[in-house]
């Protein structure tokens, strides 16, 4: 399984495109794998016959476990490849010129240990303490997807026990100690539609969270946690780089060759980053990590979620190349194809809401990226040039940064040399 | 054959009888085991009936008893060792630990040390230093197999399983049960090491156990049934190896475990019974594992002290019920 970018920890074998004794060639590809971002497509590293499924389709397993077998023309397979697992190693027997009998070797190496459930999920009380649950009542609760912060518990120190989860089952009410309860009652069911009846008529109706909206949740929920954002909004004079535009794209060979804002903004970013190797860092808690590339992560909406495939090394594209790759990556990402360099790294993001008229707003930072730009809509609006009221086209932007590396100083300088680089656009096809 | 309601002490005596018939390699030794018929009357009979070759008095030497019966043990030999009381066997734990247990792994598997120790454990006005509780530690030791028997058919059934076995043997016998009347068949049966036996059915509670406090779990059994409880007496009559398939799905069944053992609390038997059950059945458990074990106190001779330093039925019942409140 390839690692798919750094913080891919598994991925899933969407399908196989290949079948045992197919030639395969180097590049070509051979099957798709699936992460938490994305699906993507797998391609061969080497020439030679596709020998060996070793990870069905629909199969998750984590990075680096071998999922098939490409053999050499000629060669002859045998064994799966896959280095033992855990379970493998603790269950192998003691190696021993002579093994003792079964009865010593029984007493002397127990039984491994049965496969474990997964834990279940500690559910923090709506006052962030701990609750107090009997194992088996935190099974019998993740079963039925119950949320223990509904019930009281009965058992000793007011612990959750069997009974306890088995009574909210059947009644769909906690069972109430002799004491009235001191928890504040529940505003929000918790309850699955299962054969007890929901103690509110409040849902509507529930959907299980898609991976990338579990992905989405945790990466954004963590950024907002833990990195210490601020904000700084400019405004952006768009007349010459609108009139750039509509120059350049009635040049263009063709529609993929035109230009939107977004790109004259990707373009801008990238050349101005290139001045700010500090925008363009992680924060690594006791030190920042600069990048020798500048890679633009774009911002896009796709069915149910957002997506945030990168554009490499953006300060080099010219206008024409940043138009075509970005429409195309835009495609895969809509499509759910995206490519594995795709999905990164990224050093800083664009998020554009300008199409939908907003003016302006705040993104959150996508980590670990310190810095994300979030563009509003170009508007015709009165504004004070020389002492006399004039018309001209403005667009809002707003960098959010992580003040842990950039400060605001710097957020505000980085905004300036955009500002003046889309003002006097034609450093952008020069450049 | 019909089964006979006969004794623990007659039971065992009975598995040596058929040993010694059956194998001359077989040999019995110990202090007093001959002319006297052992202390605790369970070789009696059997010097008369087989002759001082057979049925051997030893000096008052543990250490000496343990060797000698190795060495022959390893020479072809079947030997039962009689060590009076599990007290003594400290005199000999060397040889144990360091001899007995390790022959067959130090030799590379090209010895074998297949010796039957017979021990008693048990109290009863003996005092401290003769009332002790000690299978945990040679429970403890890899090498050693370590048996516990709570009735006569259990008695004689291990006790020939260990006749035959190849391996090194603690047979634990219990001074208070030798009395204890029960069926047991007439001629050889066996019993086989790890496997424990469900002396009781029960839905609310598993009490798992061994010896002499698998009589203590059945009567507080009976008593609680009368108020609505009903527990499971797990007998896992062989400590190493032990029996966790049958201790774990009991509790997968109850959900609730109660260990009850007449040694110490501390790095006992119910320590190591405890740490696996919260490990391996942690999701099925519906309260923490507890034990109940002797008081952790050298043993008082004062009769009612005595008395208070054991689980009884009163205190596992109230135990019982307390983990069910």
């Amino acid at each position: 399984m390839p690692s798919m970018g750094f913080d891919m920890t598994e991925g899933k074998v969407s399908r196989w495109l290949k079948n045992i004794g197919d030639a395969v060639t180097r590049n070509e590809t051979i099957g798709e794998i699936e992460t938490e971002k994305a699906t993507v497509d797998l391609t061969a590293p080497v020439d030679g016959v596709f020998a060996q499924i070793l990870v069905q389709p629909g199969e998750t397993v984590p990075v680096n476990t071998p999922i098939a077998v490409i053999a050499a023309q000629g060669e002859q397979v045998g064994a799966p490849a896959a280095a033992p697992t855990e379970k493998q190693k603790e269950a192998a027997p003691p190696t021993a010129t002579e093994t003792p009998s079964q009865e010593l070797r029984d007493a002397a190496a127990p039984k491994p240990m049965q496969a474990q459930t997964a834990p279940a999920t500690p559910s923090p009380s709506p006052n962030g303490e701990r609750i107090k649950a009997s194992p088996l009542a935190k099974n019998i609760a993740r079963e039925n997807g119950i949320d223990l912060s509904l019930l009281q518990g009965t058992g000793p120190n007011g612990r959750i026990i069997e009974r306890d989860v088995k009574a909210f089952l059947q009644t769909g009410a906690p069972v109430m100690p002799s004491a009235p309860a001191t928890k504040p009652a529940p505003v929000t069911p918790a309850v699955k539609p299962t054969p007890a009846a929901a103690p509110t008529q409040l849902v509507a109706g529930e959907q299980a969270l898609s991976k990338m909206r579990q992905v989405i949740a945790r990466r954004l929920l963590e950024s907002k946690q833990n990195v210490p954002h601020y904000y700084l909004t400019m405004e952006i004079f768009m007349d010459e780089a609108m009139k750039l535009r509509a120059q350049l794209n009635a040049m263009a060979a063709n529609d993929a060759e035109k230009l939107s804002v977004n790109d004259l903004i990707i373009a801008a970013v990238g050349r101005t980053l290139k001045n700010f190797p500090q925008v363009n860092a992680y924060f690594k808690g006791d030190k920042m990590e600069m990048h020798a590339h500048i890679n633009v992560s774009v911002a896009v909406a796709v069915e149910d979620g957002l997506l945030t495939p990168v554009l490499h090394n953006a300060d080099q594209k010219s206008l024409k190349q940043i138009a075509v790759e970005t429409k195309d990556l835009a495609a895969r990402a809509r499509a759910n194809k995206m490519k594995p360099e795709d999905l990164g790294p990224g050093t800083f993001s664009v998020s554009n809401l300008g199409m939908y008229g907003i003016d302006e707003f705040a993104a959150i930072i996508n980590p670990p990226e310190s810095s994300i730009l979030a563009v509003g809509a170009v508007k015709k609006v009165p504004v004070v040039i020389n002492d006399s009221i004039q018309v001209a086209q403005v667009m809002k932007v707003t960098l959010s940064a992580d003040h842990r590396i950039v400060d605001g100083a710097l957020g505000a300088q980085f905004l300036q040399a955009l500002k003046k680089l889309l003002e006097n656009p034609i450093n952008l096809v020069l450049s | 054959m019909a089964d006979l309601q006969i004794t623990y002490r007659d039971a065992l005596k009975e598995a040596m009888r058929e040993a010694l018939k059956r194998d001359n390699n077989v040999v019995i030794m110990g202090e007093e085991v001959g002319v006297w018929g052992g202390t605790y009357a369970v070789t009696r009979g059997l010097y008369d009936e087989f002759g001082g070759h057979r049925v051997i008095d030893t000096p008052i030497a543990e250490m000496g008893i343990v060797g000698v019966a190795t060495g022959a043990a390893m020479g072809g030999m079947k030997p039962i060792a009689e060590i009076m009381t599990i007290n003594f066997a400290l005199v000999a734990i060397d040889q144990i630990v360091n001899n007995t247990a390790k022959i067959h792994s130090m030799f590379g598997g090209t010895m074998r040390a297949p010796v039957v120790i017979r021990t008693a454990a048990g109290w009863g006005q003996l005092a401290a230093t003769h009332s002790q509780s000690f299978e945990a530690w040679f429970a403890h030791v890899p090498g050693l197999i370590v048996v516990m028997p709570s009735t006569p058919y259990d008695a004689k059934g291990l006790l020939t399983t260990a006749l035959y076995s190849q391996n090194p043997v603690i047979f634990i016998e219990h001074s208070r049960l030798y009395g204890e009347k029960g069926a047991v068949p007439e001629g050889e049966f066996r019993v086989p090491f790890g496997v424990a036996d469900v002396k009781r059915a029960g839905t609310d509670l598993t009490i798992i156990t061994y010896s002499r406090m698998v009589h203590v779990a059945l009567h507080a059994a009976d008593e609680l049934v009368k108020q609505g409880i009903e527990v499971q007496v797990v007998d896992l009559r062989s400590l190493r190896p032990l029996d966790w398939d049958t201790v774990l799905n009991s509790v997968r069944k109850t959900h609730r475990a109660l260990v009850l053992t007449e040694d110490w609390m501390t790095y006992g038997v119910s320590a190591e019974i405890a740490a696996r059950i919260s490990r391996d059945a942690f999701d099925d458990l519906d309260a923490p594992v507890e034990r109940l074990t002797q008081e952790e106190v050298p043993l008082p001779y004062a009769p009612n002290l005595e008395q208070l330093s054991f689980p009884d039925e009163a205190r596992v019942v109230e135990k019982v019920k307390a983990m069910l409140a």
